[in-house]
């Protein structure tokens, strides 16, 4: 019983391409001596930028998702707030859609998603301009902190 | 033709695959002494892609069925066999046996644990009134830079919230282990280990992954793989058994890779 429980349980190796660079790329003994190691035909420059990208499509795709949780406190969803919630519902959920697909972990969807809502937020500016002030301010020095990019593997 | 050079095993190592799937895989070995490095031909000039990365890890996994492996760089490549023995066996060949001898018995696993989104957000954002406050104030109106800024606020505290559970699991998960290290991932909800396991041990930590499997049930995906060669423990294998100095090295640990993780 344990044997047919186990087989499913554990796979030979990562099933997804990425996964597997993962194992491979960088890792191994590294012989400095005359054995040249290949470049190898994946672009550094892709996967370096993969990293960036998909931090920032989590961002956009988490404060979706929190403005989806409805969690504010009481007696804010009224007035302004509650009728600009209404007009921008629309555009909100289009771009769930492209954020979904993003979670994909591709960089390709990532990259996609990532254009799809820099070109909606061309579409919804006039809309969202009266509340973009306050919002700015708030947020002006978080822009410039990139994505934290740590490695802890030996 | 140039070589690619995928590992080094002990002479007379069995090679992968089996009976006349052996020739398909294109693998044979160049020995020297007690030593023998895996190889496979590949075109003068030819750029090694995706799927070479697959197939080197492949024919690693294969390797390791029949015993030690030591995997080598990918994209190792040799003009031919003379230089296989002059440059990679025979320069290094006492601390490559020692290597053999100390992962000799050792395999690693890997796990990988994604937390259902939706729980953890309820969660973190049940818990902490600052990021709801956040959440609130760019209810629908936001720029840009105002989600960007609320979303990296909600991914720290999910960051944190599972390390919290991870930590739980880790005290379930390391009796079955001989050592572990954490592997970095850039989704926060993602928790990644990498676990040196005795093979004759594997069928315990199996047991062990299926009951935490089990009791995750639907608020977090598990994917477990293994048994893979101990990519991520040649460094702690050298410090074990301290072989001579020589001009081999472990890759170091550096955090600001090109390759970025």
């Amino acid at each position: 019983m344990t044997v047919a429980t186990q087989s499913i349980n554990r796979a030979p190796r990562p099933s997804s391409l990425a996964d597997v660079l993962e194992v491979v790329l960088d890792k191994g003994i590294v012989i400095d001596a005359y054995v040249r190691v290949a470049v190898v035909g994946i672009e550094l420059l892709t996967i370096d930028a993969r990293i960036v990208i998909a931090s920032v499509d989590t961002y956009l795709r988490f404060a979706e998702a929190v403005n989806r949780l409805d969690l504010q406190p009481d007696g804010q969803v009224s007035g302004l707030p509650g009728l600009m919630e209404e007009i921008t519902e629309g555009g909100a959920s289009s771009k769930t859609k492209g954020a979904l697909s993003g979670a994909a972990d591709k960089a390709k969807d990532a990259m996609s998603s990532l254009t799809g809502d820099e070109d909606e937020d061309e579409e919804e500016q006039p809309r969202r301009r009266p509340a973009k002030k306050t919002a700015a301010k708030r947020t002006s020095s978080s822009r410039s902190s990139s994505p934290r990019r740590r490695r802890q593997e030996g | 033709m140039p070589l690619q050079v995928f590992g080094v095993v002990r002479q007379g190592h069995p090679l992968p695959g089996s009976g006349r799937d052996r020739e398909s895989v294109g693998v044979r070995l160049v020995e020297s002494g007690d030593l023998a490095a895996a190889v496979g031909e590949i075109e003068e000039g030819s750029e090694l892609r995706e799927e070479d990365a697959a197939r080197h890890l492949d024919i690693l996994i294969l390797l390791l069925r029949d015993g030690p492996v030591l995997p080598l760089a990918f994209g190792t490549l040799s003009p031919d066999e003379d230089a296989v023995r002059a440059e990679v066996l025979d320069p290094a060949a006492a601390d490559l046996a020692q290597r053999l001898a100390a992962v000799d018995g050792y395999v690693e696993t890997r796990l990988e644990i994604f937390f259902d989104e939706p729980t953890a957000l309820r969660e973190v954002m049940e818990a902490d009134p600052d990021v709801r406050a956040l959440a609130a104030e760019t209810q629908g109106a936001s720029s840009l830079d105002a989600r960007i800024a609320l979303g990296e606020a909600v991914s720290m505290q999910l960051t944190s919230w599972r390390q919290q559970q991870a930590e739980a699991l880790l005290e379930t998960l390391a009796p079955a282990v001989e050592d572990i290290v954490e592997t970095e991932s850039s989704e926060p909800l993602q928790q990644r280990w990498a676990f040196l396991v005795r093979a004759d041990a594997l069928e315990r930590l199996d047991d062990t992954v299926g009951r935490l499997r089990s009791s995750l049930q639907n608020a977090a995906a598990v994917e477990y793989v293994g048994p893979l060669p101990v990519y991520s423990f040649l460094g702690q294998v050298q410090a074990d058994t301290a072989p001579p100095r020589s001009n081999w090295e472990a890759p170091p640990t550096r955090s600001g890779s090109a390759w970025g993780w």
